[in-house]
């Protein structure tokens, strides 16, 4: 790690916030030659100031540092500094109980109640630059729980309920138990959505999320076709060709998730992204349905780069549009005042694949250097 | 994108004089107005000019110029002597083309997975000329113009790889790249245990042997052969030099057994037996070129077990040229590696939680540990045909994980150029050599390439 502590004033007392740094700690600043503050908007020499583990000030280190009370320590970083990554979804943490096969419908199953966040996975996750994600459930199920939204330093969960997970295809629909095919799942489902109860009614109420699992073509259609019957704005999980749907995603306030493009990913899958990206889709970068590590995250966003996508779409795939379809938007994904200090310093530009993680901050405490 | 096929004829080389070609700007489409009577195809002579010219690793020109003609470059300094018609073309970097240690671009599917290959099987043979053209050009347009391809991917012995161009379609630069083996890797999703893991290591090392021996009784029928017709032409020359006073003897003997009245008996010289040849086996003939150096041998081999086991089956083969690829457990053995002169293919690939099981620990971080153990380092896209692609970002990420950028730059560019034979042709940017060039609107490996030249062609990005 490159980072020094410029120990302001003289003072030997202070040192960078460590893990073992409580939420009040005092508030400290971080200086870093590049701020990715959100998408392209780079900063240039800037600073962040941060105390009880929120941001308090972003901008240029020129502005805020006269103003900084002179006991306040610097961490002082010579790369760039942006938001901690955020996977849109994932089932880190959660070994092999996400799904449970008893029933078709597990509506009111609440995935974080099975989330280990100190699993060999999470510290994986974080160690790759990953600070909160998308708990989600498998896809074993027509109904398969509700997903959360957690910090990967913790077991912190940050919102407990954020989606119900559907799931219309086959790994869902089996021969041994009710439905057994794909218009009797959606015959139970609008059942279950016009009765309106639990987490069907929080749904359609708004309050909570819908995410439905769908690969094939096929799948990706009924998909768009079942939302619009149900007037419901759902995101699409794996659906990596859900850019042949762009226009209909767009018209139906659509979202999509998907895993990120890999080394030798066919070109169809960039090419979807900017599909979407052109009709204004939003989507993001899980790890739900991918066997590749998280530090696939960051690779497939400088790939579809290289492919052609813009840097901010690129970028926000991976943090502020990541943690808003996965339900932490409101805290996480940007380095802006008032969000939480999730924080990553690069050796470089993080949409560069030569550049390295050196550390990260989850909640303003220094937790990990990079890999 | 398009390929610019210049054709020149005489009235249109005044036209095309002093024609600048810029990222942003392409002229070619000028043509003579007068009808041109006498057209004489004449190809076209480009002058590269580049504030960088990457001449090899560690070797640069700063603002110099590149002479291109017929897909070979004429000359390479600060300053150039050009022809007043040479098409102009401008960028930040120039370098040579980058290529593929490990792939298997460019051939049959079928092929590639075909587990019944033998020592003898040709890659070239299997070179598919209609379903790779989206594959070629893009790894073309990502800057990798050569690839060493295998079949038999997953064989134990793959035989014999080649090394493809990417344009054009279907060109074989080299079809006896090397001999190829996979040693304990997972066939049909199953993993051999780890008897049979030190097995397949051991019988590399004495299946290669094999070839010796059959190259010694090639040699020693060879000088057999040689003694044999030596003292057939002896004895014709004596003959012939006797003739006259042998056939005198004869026709005195003749009278003689005339005269008393016996039968004539013919003195006959009897011929030593012709020595008899090896039986030709097309095999051994691989696995002798193979011991005695003349292509190199690839092991894509994991384990420890089994990388022990290789390096102890062919350490008495000491002109055999081993090539590791994967070796995902190496360091243990980086020393001898070092020592041994062994380079290793690295796959510098994230893999999260890789389903086979000889990935265990694979550590985007290995090519950087072996160059600073001395061991040289190749760059191959695993024996894919769409991360061809991509070999330039898994050179980023191996430079990410502690290669240095000049050792990630020579294994896509000379190093494996040599590895396979191809350094005087390939892999550097020097007059003589084929003109297999990019240029590019940033450094080597980050940068995008905006022109390629290949197979003497230019192609616009």
């Amino acid at each position: 790690m490159r980072n020094t502590l410029l120990i302001m004033a003289g003072t030997l007392a202070c040192l960078a916030p460590s893990a073992s740094a409580q939420m009040d700690a005092a508030p400290y600043a971080i200086t870093a030659d590049h701020i990715l503050v959100d998408g392209g908007e780079v900063l240039q020499d800037g600073l962040v100031l941060i105390a009880d583990g929120k941001i308090l000030k972003v901008g240029l280190e020129a502005d805020l540092k006269a103003g900084l009370d002179k006991d306040t320590p610097v961490v002082d970083h010579e790369g760039w500094l942006s938001a901690g990554l955020v996977a849109a979804n994932g089932t880190m943490g959660l070994g092999s109980g996400s799904d449970d096969s008893t029933s078709a419908f597990t509506e009111s199953l609440l995935v974080a109640e099975s989330f280990n966040g100190d699993h060999s996975s999470v510290t994986a996750a974080r160690s790759a630059g990953v600070t909160s994600f998308g708990l989600t459930t498998g896809r074993a199920n027509v109904a398969g729980g509700q997903g959360s939204f957690v910090k990967t330093q913790g077991a912190k969960i940050v919102n407990l309920r954020t989606h119900l997970t559907l799931c219309m295809g086959p790994p869902a629909i089996q021969s041994r138990r009710y439905p057994t095919s794909y218009s009797g799942a959606v015959d139970a489902l609008e059942k279950r959505f016009a009765a309106g109860e639990g987490a069907f009614g929080s749904v359609t109420a708004g309050k909570l999320g819908v995410t439905i699992a769908a690969d094939a073509r096929h799948e990706i259609d009924r998909a768009i076709r079942f939302c619009a019957e149900a007037k419901l704005s759902a995101t699409l999980r794996g659906a990596e060709r859900a850019g042949e749907f762009a226009d209909r995603l767009a018209k139906g306030n659509m979202t999509v998730v998907m895993t990120a493009p890999g080394i030798g990913s066919p070109k169809w899958h960039t090419d979807s992204l900017m599909s979407l990206a052109e009709a204004g889709v939003p989507f993001a970068f899980g790890l739900a349905d991918s066997g590749a590590g998280a530090g696939s995250l960051r690779l497939g966003a400088s790939l579809a780069v290289r492919a052609g996508l813009d840097r901010a779409t690129a970028w926000r795939a991976i943090t502020s549009t990541a943690a808003t379809l996965a339900g932490g938007g409101e805290s996480v994904g940007r380095v802006a005042v008032g969000f939480d200090a999730d924080l990553a310093l690069w050796s470089g530009d993080p949409l560069s694949p030569t550049t390295r993680l050196e550390s990260v901050y989850i909640d303003g405490a220094l937790i990990t250097e990079g890999n | 994108m398009h390929a610019l096929k210049l054709s020149l004829s005489l009235t249109a080389a005044a036209l095309l004089s002093s024609a600048v070609l810029s990222q942003d700007e392409v002229d070619t489409s000028k043509t003579p107005e007068a009808s041109a009577p006498v057209v004489i195809e004449e190809a076209p002579t480009y002058l590269i000019r580049a504030k960088e010219v990457v001449v090899a690793p560690g070797k640069t020109i700063k603002n110099g110029e590149v002479l291109v003609q017929n897909g070979m470059i004429l000359a390479v300094g600060e300053t150039v002597t050009a022809p007043e018609d040479a098409i102009v073309v401008q960028g930040e970097t120039v370098c040579a083309g980058f290529m593929d240690a490990w792939s298997s671009l460019g051939i049959d599917a079928a092929s590639v997975a075909e587990m019944r290959t033998e020592a003898s099987t040709e890659t070239a043979t299997a070179v598919d000329l209609f379903n790779q053209d989206h594959f070629r050009e893009a790894a073309r347009d990502a800057g990798v113009l050569l690839a060493r391809s295998q079949v038999g991917k997953d064989a134990f012995l793959g035989g014999v790889g080649a090394v493809i161009a990417t344009s054009p379609a279907g060109a074989v630069v080299l079809d006896d790249a090397c001999l190829s083996f996979t040693c304990g890797i997972s066939r049909m999703g199953r993993r051999p245990d780890v008897f049979d893991r030190i097995s397949e290591a051991d019988r590399i090392g004495s299946t290669i042997a094999s070839g010796i021996s059959y190259r010694q009784s090639l040699v020693e029928y060879s000088y057999e052969l040689a003694e044999w017709e030596k003292a057939i032409a002896e004895k014709e020359e004596e003959l012939a030099d006797d003739f006259k006073k042998a056939k005198k003897d004869r026709d005195k003997e003749i009278v003689k057994a005339e005269e008393k009245e016996k039968e004539f008996k013919e003195e006959r010289y009897k011929e030593d037996k012709r020595p008899k040849s090896p039986r030709l086996d097309a095999d051994k003939a691989i696995f002798a070129r193979a011991a005695y150096g003349e292509i190199p041998v690839i092991v894509e081999v994991h384990g420890t077990q089994e990388l022990r086991a290789l390096l102890a089956s062919t350490a008495d083969l000491p002109s055999l040229r081993l090539i590791l690829m994967g070796a995902t457990h190496a360091m243990p053995f980086a020393e001898q590696l070092a020592a041994r002169r062994i380079a290793v293919i690295v796959q510098p690939m994230p893999m999260g939680q890789p389903s086979e099981a000889e990935f265990k620990g694979h550590d985007l971080g290995l090519a950087g540990q072996l160059e600073e153990a001395g061991v040289q380092v190749l760059i191959g896209s695993g024996g894919s045909v769409s991360g061809v692609r991509d070999l330039p970002v898994l050179a980023q990420l191996a430079v990410a994980h502690g290669l240095s950028e000049q050792a990630a730059f020579e294994a896509l560019t000379i190093g494996a150029a040599r590895a396979f034979d191809l350094g005087a042709e390939f892999g550097t940017v020097e007059a003589g050599k084929r003109a297999e060039l990019l240029v590019l609107n940033g450094s080597p490996l980050s940068g995008r390439a905006t022109f390629v030249f290949t197979g003497g062609e230019l192609v616009e990005l």
